[in-house]
């Protein structure tokens, strides 16, 4: 398996190499090719671990993203997910709440916990990881390595693959009024 | 993968997990997660299996192996050949990055899972043999510094006097030819590999084309395109070492091994004065009987045409200028495969029809095989009169690739 | 421009009805868009002269690339020599020098709107011993003299017993073209088969 970042992003990684060296299924190395009357193999190393799969960040210019995916909770033991820090920008983790007959975004207090052996789905309209403020551009197709921390302290990296999104446009809860967009889609733009 | 992959059909339990589920793309299949969180099911399945008593809709073809799918694999019903042009600036390092975000949604579709970012991840779980199969035009090379790579018959062909072509349906950089037995699960791998794609390139021409439907009649028959032959009966048969010596790219670097080539016309059929030819002439102009295929000269569709046989007459019972005729090859290293759909776009005020073939010829190369047999056609044969090459495109189908690899890798990694 | 021609096809049928009940056997769905209107030697003649080619005029313009025309002697020899050449509706294909004896036309040529045309007529040969062609047949039809004696070519009519004699020859073979003609002009009244 032959994962990469950008080689922007490649230059900032290096204080988390270790984490990221923890990296499972993500985009792109969808490993399942095995007859369809087995459910798909979970990797062997996610045993008894935390893991997160099928990442993906909304393609963006600038300004604001969101990351997305599955945090898995292989562990008998409930989890929280209290940070999580990427290389290009500030993380906050989200939640989406109903405000005045309007769905909004806020930070998520306490943040996520992911009971022992369930996941939690970010997805847009729901919880998600909030890029505030990019330092570069996020083109589709880069890969960026992200690292969550626990509560109890540990890491766990993944790497999340860029996509080019339109969809679930969400507002932001300080401001409601103001739709606020994850940062410029790049469907469309002109060069790559 | 093998020559003829088995189809296999996803589990029901996965396939109803997937389907209720709809998670922003992300389809969970491990089991004992699916029960976790099983609340978050909108719709119990309901009493009625909408599945039951079918397979069509779930069996999936495989999509890694050292050869791409859709191309040995038995064709499928539907079709939709998708060129695209490379926007500017769209260099080799941006191509890694489509050619790997293209990779992990063709994994994903083929096998009944729903893609990232999926906004529909409902249309995924009916793969129905979904196979989604990459072609590189020259273009492609040149914009990623590897023309060095590009398979030297990889290039525009050369003009013929029967063409009458329109840019509309001609050349491309990227090709994908998506084909499933479900037209709706066609449609939609075809949305989400054009909006991966909109950052890089922008879409030249869409072909949609079609077979018959799964199921009505069995597979391995040469079906009958819309001129009513029995069409592909000469093909070399996938898993013979005809097909192998004649598709496969045998040796060579790992950019070219395990590939082939693509050659694609757009063939109007000029229906309207086919018509006016009766059953016998038209049986002359192809040298086959409508009615089972046979040859002229034999009873079955599969004898052996008699080149030489001459009628009481004196004349050659396989006219000079019949199709079959002209398109003979004796040698398998020189004959192509054809793996081609039907289109039928609305006929004109006044019932004009306007249809043809989207032909698809696979050869592991074009100068060695399909122009001779392209140009012996050009010559003198008569069913040029009632066909018109409209569109045409060459392409090379890369290799295929393992899990965790993607496909072009060896031509851009 | 082809509904016009088919037109004219049709009056050309028409026209040349006839003619066509007398001997010419064309292809049945053909004969709407071009037919054999005549020829030279016209069917079911006979010919007293040597030919060097034959001449086959259709009711359309045909495509000379896509003709092909067989002419087979009584010997079951192919006399047609080279390819067809063809000038708007004529076609001429070379012969090589044809004895006496009955003669098949075959032809399969298509018309200017693609429509294949196939047919075929007779003729006989029936020359002056002088002017039968190099070698003579070793079948026991031949004339008693070896044409390569005979210096008929500078002198005409000079044998007048020799003059007899091949014209009872000529009676026998046209007879016999006449009747072959007619055989196959009841078995292929419908259609010419093609297996």
């Amino acid at each position: 398996m032959r994962r990469s970042v950008s080689p922007r992003a490649r230059g900032r990684l290096g204080a988390l190499a270790a984490t990221v060296a923890t990296v499972l299924a993500v985009a792109g190395c969808d490993t399942a090719g095995g007859p369809g009357a087995t459910p798909r193999p979970v990797p062997s190393t996610s045993a008894d671990t935390v893991t997160v799969r099928d990442a993906w960040v909304k393609a963006a210019d600038g300004g604001m993203t969101a990351a997305f995916g599955i945090i898995v909770n292989d562990t008998d033991t409930d989890v929280t997910v209290v940070d999580v820090r990427t290389t290009v920008s500030p993380v906050e983790l989200h939640e989406m709440v109903m405000k005045d007959g309007a769905m909004v975004m806020q930070p998520k207090a306490g943040g996520i916990t992911i009971r022992a052996g369930t996941r939690h789905v970010l997805e847009p309209g729901g919880d998600h990881l909030m890029l505030t403020d990019l330092s570069q551009p996020v083109r589709a197709g880069d890969e960026l390595a992200f690292t969550l921390t626990l509560a109890d302290g540990r890491s766990v990296g993944f790497t999340a693959v860029a996509k080019p999104f339109t969809g679930a446009q969400e507002s932001y809860d300080p401001d409601p009024g103001m739709p606020m967009s994850h940062g410029q889609a790049t469907a469309g733009s002109p060069a790559p | 993968m093998t020559d003829r992959p088995q189809t296999r059909p996803l589990s029901r339990r996965r396939l109803l997990a997937g389907g209720a589920l709809g998670v922003g793309g992300a389809v969970v299949t491990a089991a004992g997660v699916t029960a976790a969180i099983a609340g978050r099911q909108t719709a119990a399945p309901s009493t009625a299996d909408p599945l039951a008593g079918t397979t069509i809709g779930t069996d999936v073809e495989p999509f890694h192996g050292p050869r791409q799918a859709g191309v040995a694999t038995e064709p499928q019903a539907h079709a939709a050949f998708v060129a695209f042009t490379l926007r500017p600036g769209t260099d080799r390092a941006a191509l890694v990055r489509l050619m790997r975000l293209l990779t992990d949604d063709a994994a994903r579709l083929t096998q009944g899972r729903a893609p990232l970012a999926d906004t529909e991840p409902e249309l995924a779980v009916l793969p129905a043999r979904l196979t989604i199969t990459f072609g590189f035009g020259p273009g492609l090379y040149a914009a990623a510094g590897r023309d060095d790579r590009r398979p030297p018959s990889v290039a525009e062909l050369p003009p013929f006097d029967i063409d009458r072509l329109e840019p509309a349906w001609s050349g491309g950089d990227l090709l994908l030819q998506i084909c499933a037995d479900d037209p709706l699960t066609v449609t939609h791998a075809q949305r989400i590999l054009i909006k991966d794609s909109r950052p890089f390139a922008t879409v030249r021409w869409v072909q949609r084309g079609f077979r018959r439907s799964r199921g009505a009649q069995a597979s391995g028959h040469t079906q009958r395109n819309i001129m009513g032959q029995l069409d592909g009966t000469a093909n070399p048969r996938p898993g013979t070492s005809a097909f192998e010596r004649s598709v496969w790219i045998n040796d060579g670097p790992d950019w070219l091994r395990n590939g082939t080539t693509l050659v694609l016309r757009r063939i109007r059929v000029e229906l309207e004065t086919w018509d006016m030819l009766g059953r016998a002439d038209k049986e002359l102009v192809i040298g086959r009987r409508l009615d089972t295929g046979a040859p002229l000269t034999g009873q079955h569709e599969h004898d052996e045409p008699d080149f030489s046989a001459l009628n009481e007459a004196g004349l050659p019972v396989m006219p000079d200028f019949a199709h079959v005729t002209r398109a003979r090859v004796t040698d398998d290293r020189l004959r192509i495969f054809r793996r081609s759909y039907n289109y039928d776009e609305p006929p004109d005020a006044d019932g004009r029809a306007d249809c043809g073939l989207i032909f698809a010829a696979y050869q592991a190369d074009v100068d060695r095989q399909f122009l001779p047999i392209q140009r012996r056609l050009a010559e003198r044969d008569l069913l040029n009169e009632w066909t018109t090459p409209i569109g045409s495109a060459v392409f090379a189908i890369p290799p295929g690739c393992e899990p965790g690899g993607w496909i072009g890798e060896p031509v851009l990694g | 421009m082809r509904r016009i021609g088919a037109r004219l096809a049709r009056l050309t049928v028409l026209a040349v009805t006839a003619v066509a009940a007398g001997g010419l056997f064309t292809t049945g769905p053909a004969a709407a868009h071009a037919r054999l209107v005549g020829s030279d030697p016209q069917a079911d003649s006979t010919v007293t002269t040597p030919l060097d080619e034959i001449t086959l005029t259709f009711s359309e313009l045909i495509r000379g690339a896509l003709s092909t025309v067989v002419v087979t002697g009584p010997d079951g020899v192919r006399h047609g020599t080279g390819e067809p050449r063809v000038v708007d509706r004529r076609l001429h294909l070379p012969v090589d020098p044809m004895r006496s004896g009955s003669y098949r036309v075959a032809y399969r040529v298509v018309s200017a709107d693609g429509h294949p045309i196939e047919g075929q007529f007779r003729f006989a040969v029936a020359l002056p011993p002088a002017l039968e062609p190099h070698p003579v047949s070793t079948t026991g039809a031949a004339p008693p003299d070896g044409p390569e004696t005979s210096p008929v070519a500078s002198a005409p009519g000079g044998d007048s017993s020799g003059v007899g004699v091949w014209w009872v020859g000529a009676v026998v073979v046209a007879g016999a073209a006449l009747v072959t003609a007619g055989i196959i002009a009841v078995r292929r009244a419908r259609r010419t088969p093609r297996r």
